[in-house]
């Protein structure tokens, strides 16, 4: 069954390791960075953009499988090359895809992934959609300043595809999503006249939304689907950073084989980091396992599924 | 009574933070939280105040968020969460005015 649900990720050319970081800026450290975020390099754009890895990401999947067929395509974003027309709709040419195709965008950061599941799932089991090409690609650093090293340190460039039949469709759910819009300005790019477009993040803001509301979200789901937490066989959650997922496997109580980390070397990659994590696992044979996926952050927006491969 | 819970509270936090970090804190009045002189980052302050929060929830039933206040974004010295000791007085008037 696993063979059905493809994932294939892309990153732009550029890798800023820490060392990097620190001769920019004497006072970042990447001891620091390594230990407490467990980030030691991230990918970063240099004249790529969002399109440019979402088509890399769908080319990397057309070699494993036509896309002939798909009949819906979600692009999940929030760093668009315009504000219009619609990123999809920019893919669905640039990717030659059949014109009787349904395709939007989404804008959501690190939950996105779990929402465009949702969306795709719904399709599916609506009869809407048989094929499903799900990207998601994000490109947070061109809003970070130079200077600001604390973010630069955390977040890198990447793409994925998906591609979800139905019937691994109807092997996903429940579904639990949520909004805290009172925090909406936790995570935002602002704009002023003297920096353009620019990122600012209440760190420990997000950290306490992350420690308080993901083990209630994963208990909730786990009571909702049926199955015991002991029975879930891997723990994918958006990384945030590696301290805050330290911090939500404690509370959790979730043994260390079942925590599937996936940063160190690309960093925080937004709506892609559950995808990315994903790709790694499916190289092993899941069949019959369980796999929960949950991605919380900006909006401030949660949501978590279960996937039974 | 009140005093003395919160007292234990934030002991609570500080022995659960220095669990997950290398240079362990002394747990006093005067252990700075924020602001010059500081030995935690700001995750690590995410971790004390989500274990306050929670252990105000369990033990008195309010649902507190500490960074909504106002009087967390002060600079240093109005800030309540300067030290262990501001901190312990804000909550202790906070709670009683809650109760």
């Amino acid at each position: 069954m696993n063979g059905e649900l493809l994932i294939r990720s892309y990153f732009p050319k550029h890798l800023l390791s820490n060392e990097e970081l620190q001769r920019q800026c004497p006072d970042f450290s990447a001891d620091y960075a390594s230990r407490k975020l467990g980030i030691v390099s991230r990918y970063t754009i240099t004249d790529e953009d969002c399109l440019d890895l979402a088509l890399g990401a769908c080319e990397r999947l057309r070699e494993q499988v036509s896309l002939d067929d798909v009949d819906l395509l979600i692009f999940v974003t929030q760093s668009p090359v315009y504000p219009l027309p619609s990123m999809s709709c920019i893919l669905h040419g640039r990717l030659q895809l059949k014109p009787s195709i349904a395709a939007m965008d989404l804008n959501l950061g690190c939950s996105g992934y779990i929402y465009a599941l949702s969306i795709a799932v719904s399709y599916v089991k609506a009869g809407m959609a048989n094929k499903v090409l799900l990207v998601t690609s994000d490109t947070y650093t061109k809003y970070i300043k130079a200077d600001d090293y604390n973010n630069r340190a955390i977040f890198g460039d990447g793409a994925t595809a998906t591609l979800l039949t139905s019937e691994i469709a109807t092997n996903i759910g429940p579904f639990l999503l949520g909004t805290d819009g009172e925090g909406w300005e936790k995570i935002i790019v602002r704009s002023n006249s003297d920096d353009g477009l620019f990122f600012s993040m209440d760190g420990p803001g997000i950290m306490i939304y992350a420690l308080k509301e993901v083990p209630k979200l994963v208990k909730k789901l786990v009571e909702k689907s049926g199955v015991s937490m002991d029975e879930i066989d891997y723990f994918v959650f958006h990384p945030g950073n590696e301290y805050i997922l330290k911090n939500i496997q404690r509370i959790l109580k979730i043994p260390d084989e079942k925590l599937v980390i996936n940063l160190r070397k690309i960093g925080n990659t937004v709506s892609s980091t559950i995808p990315i994590a994903m790709e790694r696992i499916l190289q092993n044979d899941l069949r019959g396992k369980n796999i929960l996926l949950c991605g919380y952050g900006v909006g401030l927006s949660i949501g978590g599924t279960i996937l039974r491969l | 009574m009140l005093k003395t819970i919160v007292d234990e509270i934030l002991k609570g936090a500080i022995e659960d933070l220095n669990m997950q970090i290398k240079d362990k804190v002394e747990y006093s009045d005067d252990l700075i939280l924020n602001g010059d002189g500081c030995k935690i980052d700001s995750m690590d302050r995410g971790v004390i105040i989500f274990y306050i929060e929670t252990e105000i929830e369990q033990r008195f039933n309010h649902s507190i968020s500490l960074l909504a206040d106002e009087q967390f974004r002060e600079s240093d010295d109005k800030n309540p969460l300067r030290t262990v000791g501001s901190l312990k007085e804000w909550l202790n008037h906070r709670l009683e005015e809650l109760n």
